[in-house]
């Protein structure tokens, strides 16, 4: 495999396999995914938090249906913050798509295998382009493992981010009318995802990028005093490991012109 | 709290995707190229922009947006001078999105918005040449007979919409390059307005002759 283009922050994260088991229920309080009992899995999940994303996911293939988690998350934010083609990110996450729908069939209560198909396929969705996406049928698919995901586990927050971000990508490219008779997008439930999101998880930087992007498409004005409210605060949360700095990177830059 | 400046990356990727797609042409242009002209990360552009298709349908918007606008104004169009000044100001924004007409079919065959849309605009555009061509007509700056209409309204809106390929293939390493802009518009401008000549009254064909001498003395 060819190598990723590695973390920018090399050295900045230092976890080992005890630290990240001490530090588990804040690294994961998004994904509320429970914490593996054997070493080699934490050692994966480690190099994930260190910013590691190529060793995370070889490392998680290698552990078998165990590792299959942590190399999909390791995969997804590697293709979303870091890849810089475009065509290998669609790939990454049809990969991933794939991978997370062969987890369900042989685990269908893990919600992390629910939740990183509905990723997968939501950022491939909007790679090429959400009016494409939903034409093809996927839009269904994306809701209905999201919903999946949060029947099995309720206090996911990520997944909650997600599904607010479907209500707001739905609306924005085909309209609230046919959004709302077509896939049941409404903005009021878009907006309650994103805020339930941020009650199961007030430390996340992502759960308000997003809920800042869903803002701007729903109410129209890039200018939203709100949008930048949320903005200001993603980028004063101290990073805990490698994806929320690249969060907080994402939210600095935002307010740094 | 001190009111912060509205923030900005979403509207610079916009202009320097723009940049990027007239100088070099969308197929030329890739995402990693221009997140590399920010300076920003691949995940900073996709957190806009998850899309290249996005970037040229916000890019579309604006041009069909503007292009809508200005072909309003072509009902006050009553004689050459008008017609001189409209046709310029539509040369330059077209010039503005010439990466548009630069690889229009290629664009049109993958993006289903600009293939719908672009039906729109041709039509939008023959209708203001009409608009443009009656008004003329009543202020006695032409007579052509009401069966010419359609087809030379048709005529100048080919000319007007497949210029800048014109002078592409004539010099395709600088024809869009934005020093050859001013005379490249000049003469687009010229050549649609000339299909006009068989019908303008004698003193609005010796006026246009005039305005395209005094502006256009390097036209070839």
């Amino acid at each position: 495999m060819l190598s990723w283009t590695p973390f920018p922050f090399t050295g900045a994260y230092v976890y080992d396999r005890v630290c990240v088991a001490q530090h588990w229920k804040r690294l994961h309080a998004g994904d509320a995914e429970p914490m593996p009992d054997d070493d080699a899995a934490l050692q994966a999940w480690a190099h994930f938090h260190n910013g590691a994303f190529q060793s995370a996911f070889e490392s998680g293939l290698d552990l078998g249906p165990a590792g299959i988690t942590v190399a999909n998350k390791a995969c997804c934010v590697y293709a979303n913050y870091l890849e810089r083609s475009e065509k290998s990110r669609l790939a990454l996450f049809l990969e991933t798509a794939e991978r997370a729908r062969m987890l369900a069939t042989i685990e269908p209560l893990n919600p992390a295998a629910w939740y990183w198909q509905a990723y997968a396929l939501g950022r491939y969705s909007q790679g090429i382009s959400v009016a494409k996406a939903l034409a093809e049928g996927l839009g269904q698919r994306i809701r209905a493992a999201l919903e999946e995901t949060l029947r099995l586990q309720p206090l996911h927050a990520d997944a909650h981010v997600a599904l607010g971000a479907f209500h707001a990508e739905v609306i924005d490219k085909v309209g609230p009318l046919i959004g709302r008779m077509t896939y049941g997008a409404r903005k009021d439930v878009g907006l309650a995802m994103y805020r339930k999101a941020l009650v199961l998880n007030p430390d996340s930087a992502m759960a308000r990028l997003e809920y800042a992007r869903g803002l701007v498409m729903l109410e129209g004005n890039p200018d939203s005093p709100e949008a930048t409210h949320l903005y200001e605060q993603a980028a004063a949360i101290e990073p805990m490991d490698a994806k929320e700095r690249l969060d907080r990177e994402l939210a600095q830059a935002e307010l740094g012109d | 709290m001190a009111k912060k400046a509205p923030r900005r990356t979403a509207e610079r990727i916009l202009e320097v995707t723009l940049e990027l797609f007239n100088r070099f042409g969308e197929p030329n242009v890739s995402t990693t190229l221009i997140s590399a002209e920010l300076n920003i990360s691949p995940g900073n552009l996709y957190y806009h922009y998850p899309a290249k298709d996005e970037l040229i349908n916000s890019l579309f918007d604006r041009y069909e947006r503007s292009l809508s606008e200005l072909l309003n104004a072509s009902d006050n169009v009553r004689d050459v001078e008008d017609a001189w000044f409209f046709m310029h100001t539509l040369f330059e924004l077209i010039w503005q999105y010439r990466f548009l007409y630069r690889d229009l079919n290629d664009l049109l065959s993958k993006n289903r918005r600009l293939e719908t849309h672009f039906q729109w605009v041709l039509k939008n555009k023959t209708r203001a040449v009409k608009a443009l061509l009656d008004g003329m007509s009543r202020a006695g700056a032409i007579d052509i007979d009401s069966r010419e209409v359609e087809a030379t309204a048709t005529s100048m809106v080919v000319v007007l919409t497949y210029w800048l390929s014109y002078e592409y293939v004539r010099d395709p390493r600088r024809a869009l390059e934005p020093e050859h802009a001013q005379l490249a518009l000049m003469r687009g401008a010229h050549h649609v307005l000339n299909l006009l000549m068989p019908y303008l009254e004698l003193g609005q064909r010796q006026h246009l002759m005039t305005l395209v001498t005094a502006y256009d003395s390097s036209d070839s």
